[in-house]
């Protein structure tokens, strides 16, 4: 009984720590590179799954037609705020930066509870099936399909980081902005791209999150604060470290929130981010030592 | 003129407006207007003296005023014993979170700072038996002052409040004035302006925010006390994000690192609120964009267009660890 | 009467042992020199030594107490002041300002009398002041006072920079590569400025320097790094003459260098 319970809970974890894993990926990138504090990475992964809402059970697309067409759309989101916003404030101190980070997520959280209501969202998946069992453990279809996305979406990612130019030209900037800009790569570009990418991937997470559960503007703010808790708990700058970290915050939120109590179930990974700041700073899979030098 | 006298100024007329005005409403306004005066000045000495972002400020205010709260209903103690008690709380409180937070560097604090935070306000709505979990406190007794067994004040007036909040806010700058004005206030410059030239010269930069993060925790505690008195109500809403954020904006709106600076922008963003009570829909979207705004066009607030302040936090620490989130 | 004492000092980067195992002796009211080709470990020492970076090995003891280890702060606090070699200044408030923060550790009272600006206090900061007013006035920048710092030429930004390390009161002075950029008529009152301080304020000096002529003539004694060791020490006579540091200056003659 308790074994199955276990699992069952374990796999509820994996689930959502995959959504958590993606949104981290994404700010793991604008965090690492950009140097930026994003605040308004909440509102991106609810806006995806508002836009997804929005397509799927108003407009009534298909799933496999939505999900591109929002992607599209958060990337353009993502390219025009850095391009009009944050470009400006590229050499702006972490307090200016972090502030507008959060007037933007505030704007945008706000201007969605406007424009789409208070109500929770669903995103219509047309996986209206059974769900599978899996000896005492069960799963939706939905989630299947949600998890096969992400590990997708993880994937191409970490191709496009490892094997195409613009992720070389990421890495370089990560690694050493003024070599690089000195080897001529244009970090302008680089830095948009970045953050149209992890708008786009917070976007996606939204979309499986409102897919397998409910999208709602007022899960924002916490949603970016774990992803910042996972990227913490995983290690700056390592994209392995922010999946780890990812699955794991879902695990451990899940199997407390099933074995001890829900109420403190959201807390479970600020508890968790403060024992990894106080004992193991750079995190799981995090680079101990500094980048300069 | 001087800062301190429009400071100056500006509170001797605050101390005879009420004669002028009789309107239970905008007295109300100006009460709440001193007490985000208040918490935006606590909240100033640890981010534009210091220049470290804490986002955990209204632990600190939620802190100062359950304690208050469960004094003064469970124990039955007087008013201005709560007051000086929820400072003390609130000040411990901050001494502790300071002395293992302020150890990070900038990202990780401000990350770490909300953290705590959060985690204070879980624990606060969880504990139902022990602190009224979501209903909270209510029917917080006023405030009376007495002097050998005769009633003085009863506080049963807006006007009432009105004073005390004065009072309150005239301690608080004057708190905040002394504090830029000593050591303290030399050192906290010296850490923004070179940080590594700070170090070499003795001032020891931890030391200075602990002390900032205190004071400010002190402050924020009390604002906190008052701020239950005065709605008679408190629940664990006021330990959560949007009153940092509020005086967040008011501190960069106004001005950080001055003492005209919260004042302005407890004013300024306080009767914006209320203007904008009419779209309250949009009125956080406003909100937002107004942040923005004013972090991007005035940057050191509405006090620079009168007088150049203080440059803000050094910003070529290059050689400073980037990632690591232990201080060098 | 030893004044600093560097013993077995070590520092590892990664690949590069950048200081090993060194041992220096700073006694009171010298001004001893510290020279060798560029990374030689010069500055690295300096860093080890006032607390910017940690030492792997060794101690190093001021008046016999041990600093080793301690943060930057605390080991101004113990009397050891240090400049930097990349001009460290603050750069946007006027010389007099500069030096006042640069006083933090003389006008720190207790915490109390400070927050409550009791007479004490003030007093305090007004003679604070006056000293700092004198220190302007011996390093010839007295008609600056009012400048900010930034607007100042780089000569005088080195000044201001000795100006600053001297408000703290230090016992030992440790000054990198003071004369840096500066031409020789800046260097030859450098080293009369050098001069005074240790005779009329009664310092001891420890400097990074490529200048020679500096070094020569300014130094008690002269202590020469290469590649993060000890290679020699002695008079500037003594020192001069030294084959070994001739060898690490020049390199190895034609005939021997490898093909």
């Amino acid at each position: 009984m308790l074994v199955s319970d276990f699992l069952q809970f374990a796999l509820n974890g994996v689930v959502t720590g995959c959504f958590y894993a993606l949104t981290a990926l994404g700010l793991s990138l604008v965090f690492g590179l950009m140097n930026i504090v994003n605040f308004a990475h909440g509102a991106f992964f609810v806006l995806g799954g508002m836009l997804a809402s929005l397509a799927t059970e108003r407009l009534g697309l298909p799933l496999w037609a939505a999900i591109p067409a929002v992607l599209m759309v958060m990337w353009g989101v993502g390219a025009v705020i850095e391009a009009g916003l944050l470009a400006r404030m590229r050499d702006a101190h972490i307090l200016p930066v972090t502030l507008v980070t959060i007037g933007l997520s505030v704007f945008l959280v706000n201007t969605m509870l406007m424009l789409f209501g208070t109500e929770p969202k669903n995103v219509r998946t047309g996986l209206e099936g059974p769900p599978v069992f899996l000896g005492d453990v069960i799963i939706s279809q939905s989630r299947i399909l949600a998890i096969g996305i992400s590990v997708l979406a993880i994937i191409a990612t970490w191709l496009l980081i490892s094997r195409t130019r613009a992720g070389r030209a990421m890495r370089a900037v990560f690694q050493q902005p003024e070599a690089a800009a000195l080897a001529g790569i244009p970090i302008a570009r680089v830095h948009r791209f970045t953050f149209a990418l992890g708008t786009t991937l917070a976007g996606l997470a939204g979309i499986l999150l409102g897919a397998v559960f409910v999208v709602d503007p007022s899960r924002a703010e916490p949603a970016a604060v774990k992803a910042f808790v996972v990227i913490i708990l995983g290690g700056i700058g390592s994209l392995p470290g922010a999946v780890l970290g990812g699955i794991l915050l879902g695990l451990a939120e899940s199997l407390w929130g099933g074995f001890v109590s829900t109420g403190y179930m959201d807390a479970v990974g600020f508890v968790l981010v403060i024992a990894i700041l106080l004992f193991r700073p750079s995190g799981l899979l995090g680079a101990p030592a500094s980048r300069v030098g | 003129m001087t800062e301190n006298r429009i400071v100056l100024l500006l509170l001797a007329l605050a101390a005879v407006m009420p004669v002028f005005i009789g309107d239970q409403y905008v007295l109300h306004l100006l009460v709440m207007t001193f007490f985000y005066a208040i918490l935006s000045t606590s909240l100033n000495l640890v981010v534009g003296y210091v220049g470290e972002l804490s986002l955990g400020h209204a632990a600190f205010l939620g802190l100062g005023a359950y304690t208050s709260a469960v004094l003064s209903t469970q124990f039955g103690l007087p008013f201005f014993i709560c007051l000086l008690l929820a400072g003390v709380v609130a000040g411990l409180a901050a001494l502790v979170i300071g002395a293992i937070t302020l150890r990070l560097e900038g990202h990780f604090f401000v990350l770490i700072s909300l953290a705590f935070a959060e985690v204070l306000r879980y624990v606060v709505m969880n504990s139902v038996e022990l602190l009224r979990g979501p209903l909270g406190y209510s029917n917080i007794p006023a405030p009376h002052l007495s002097f050998g067994g005769a009633l003085l004040v009863d506080f049963s007036s807006k006007a009432h409040f009105y004073y005390l909040g004065l009072v309150l806010l005239a301690f608080t700058l004057y708190a905040a004035w002394r504090f830029a004005r000593s050591s303290f206030g030399l050192g906290a410059l010296a850490v923004r302006e070179n940080r590594r030239l700070a170090r070499a010269v003795g001032v020891d930069p931890f030391r200075q925010a602990l002390v900032a993060f205190v004071a400010g925790g002190v402050l924020a505690g009390i604002a906190g006390s008052f701020y239950a008195h005065y709605l008679t109500f408190v629940g664990p809403e006021v330990l959560g994000f949007g009153f940092t954020l509020s005086a967040l904006m008011m501190v960069v709106i106004g001005g950080r690192g001055t003492l005209l600076g919260p004042l302005l922008g407890a004013a300024v963003v306080g009767i914006t609120l209320e203007l904008l009570r009419s779209v309250n829909e949009a009125r956080l979207s406003i909100f937002g964009i107004l942040l923005v705004l004013a972090v991007l066009f005035l940057p050191d607030g509405l006090v620079s267009l009168r007088w150049r302040r203080q440059p803000g936090p050094a910003e070529e620490n290059a050689t400073d660890a980037l990632d690591s989130p232990l201080r060098s | 009467m030893t004044m600093l004492e560097i013993q077995g000092v070590s520092k590892r980067y990664g690949g590069l042992q950048a200081v090993r195992d060194v041992n220096l002796r700073v006694s009171r009211g010298e001004i001893v020199s510290l020279i060798g080709p560029n990374g030689a470990g010069k500055t690295t020492l300096f860093n080890l030594v006032t607390g910017f970076a940690r030492p792997d090995t060794g101690h190093v003891r001021l008046n016999g107490k041990e600093v080793t280890g301690l943060k930057p702060e605390a080991v101004a606090r113990h009397g050891m002041v240090r400049s930097f070699q990349i001009t460290n200044v603050f750069a946007n408030l006027p010389v007099i300002e500069n030096l006042r923060l640069a006083s933090y550790l003389r006008m720190r009272g207790s915490l109390l009398s400070d927050v409550f600006g009791l007479r004490a206090a003030r007093q305090r900061a007004e003679q604070t002041m006056e000293e700092a007013r004198r220190i302007l006035d011996l390093m010839g920048l007295a008609r600056f006072s009012a400048t900010p710092a930034k607007r100042l030429a780089y000569g005088q930004l080195r000044l201001l920079e000795i100006a600053i390390a001297l408000c703290v009161r230090p016992q030992l002075l440790l000054l990198d590569e003071p004369a840096a950029g500066l031409n020789s008529r800046e260097g030859e009152k450098l080293t009369e400025l050098l001069r005074r301080l240790r005779d009329e304020l009664g310092l001891t000096i420890l400097l990074v320097e490529h200048d020679m002529d500096l070094v020569m003539s300014v130094s008690d004694r002269v202590v020469v790094l290469n590649f993060g060791e000890k290679i020699a020490e002695g008079t500037p006579a003594q020192v001069k003459e030294n084959p070994q540091v001739i060898e690490a200056y020049l390199g190895t003659p034609f005939e021997e260098e490898p093909a």
